[in-house]
């Protein structure tokens, strides 16, 4: 476990949220946050659209009706 | 270092840190050892601790970093107690055996910077970290936290790292939170 942290000023650079129950629109936007590299959505019922944007890690999975759009897409469904 | 953790542990009186990670230390924590009120720094990570964290924990007043991650305690509530350690700042229990409802009083551990609740058994839901405006990383994933997001959560700049995968949270992300709209005006 690392000690110090607190020097640390970023903004999202993990979101993980997978496996829960989570619904509604995605908020496009959250994949242009410049420092997210991972985002995992798989196993929600989000809807709306998501892009790979600069992520190195996404997963999308099943949602019910959520779009992806960028090169990262194929390996997602 | 092997065996047990010396119950003289609670007679220093100057001892501020202990770093006892990756060691082969079994059996329980002596109750002794909360008697070391000048520790701020303990991190028991990867051992073979067994028995349970003791409410008596609330007598570490000074206490900034505690982790005891990785053991094989005995199934345990998370005591109420540690939301009196109110300097708290880190504080990990990944794979801890903690079952059952979190304390209300996790609330009261507002300087929290980096939480790690994950691979346990809590239950409850996540209002606890709407007072948490410096975290930096909160991992609560694979446990039974249900309920929403609580919406201050998107705000706080700080935040970097926040896993709660494989709960069961439900409700949706704001479409524009303050965070999203200052950084997309830069």
């Amino acid at each position: 476990m690392p000690r110090n942290c607190s020097h640390l000023k970023f903004y999202f650079t993990a979101l993980r949220l997978a496996g829960n129950g989570m619904t509604g629109a995605f908020p496009a936007a959250i994949t242009s946050l410049p420092n997210l590299k991972t985002l995992t959505l798989e196993g929600n019922a989000f809807t709306g659209t998501v892009s790979c944007g600069s992520l190195d890690i996404i997963t999308i999975g099943k949602n019910d009706d959520l779009e992806c759009v960028g090169d990262c897409c194929d390996e997602q469904k | 270092m092997e065996g047990t953790i010396p119950a003289s542990i609670g007679n220093a009186t100057k001892l501020r840190a202990i770093d006892m990670q990756r060691q082969k230390l079994t059996g329980a924590i002596p109750e002794s050892f909360y008697d070391a009120t000048t520790l701020r720094e303990i991190d028991l990570d990867y051992n073979k601790l067994t028995g349970t964290i003791s409410s008596s924990i609330a007598k570490l007043t000074n206490l900034v970093f505690f982790t005891a991650s990785e053991n094989n305690f005995d199934e345990q509530n998370l005591p109420s107690a540690i939301g009196e350690i109110t300097s708290l700042k880190y504080l990990g229990l990944d794979s801890a055996n903690l079952v059952g409802q979190r304390p209300d009083s996790l609330k009261d551990l507002t300087r929290m910077i980096l939480l790690d609740l994950s691979n346990n058994e809590l239950t409850g839901d996540l209002s606890f970290v709407a007072g948490y405006n410096k975290i930096v990383s909160l991992a609560l994933d694979d446990n039974g936290f249900s309920g929403t997001i609580p919406s201050e959560l998107w705000e706080f700049e700080d935040a970097n790292t926040i896993n709660l995968e494989n709960n069961k949270i439900a409700g949706g992300i704001p479409s524009s939170f303050d965070g999203l709209k200052k950084l997309m005006s830069k």
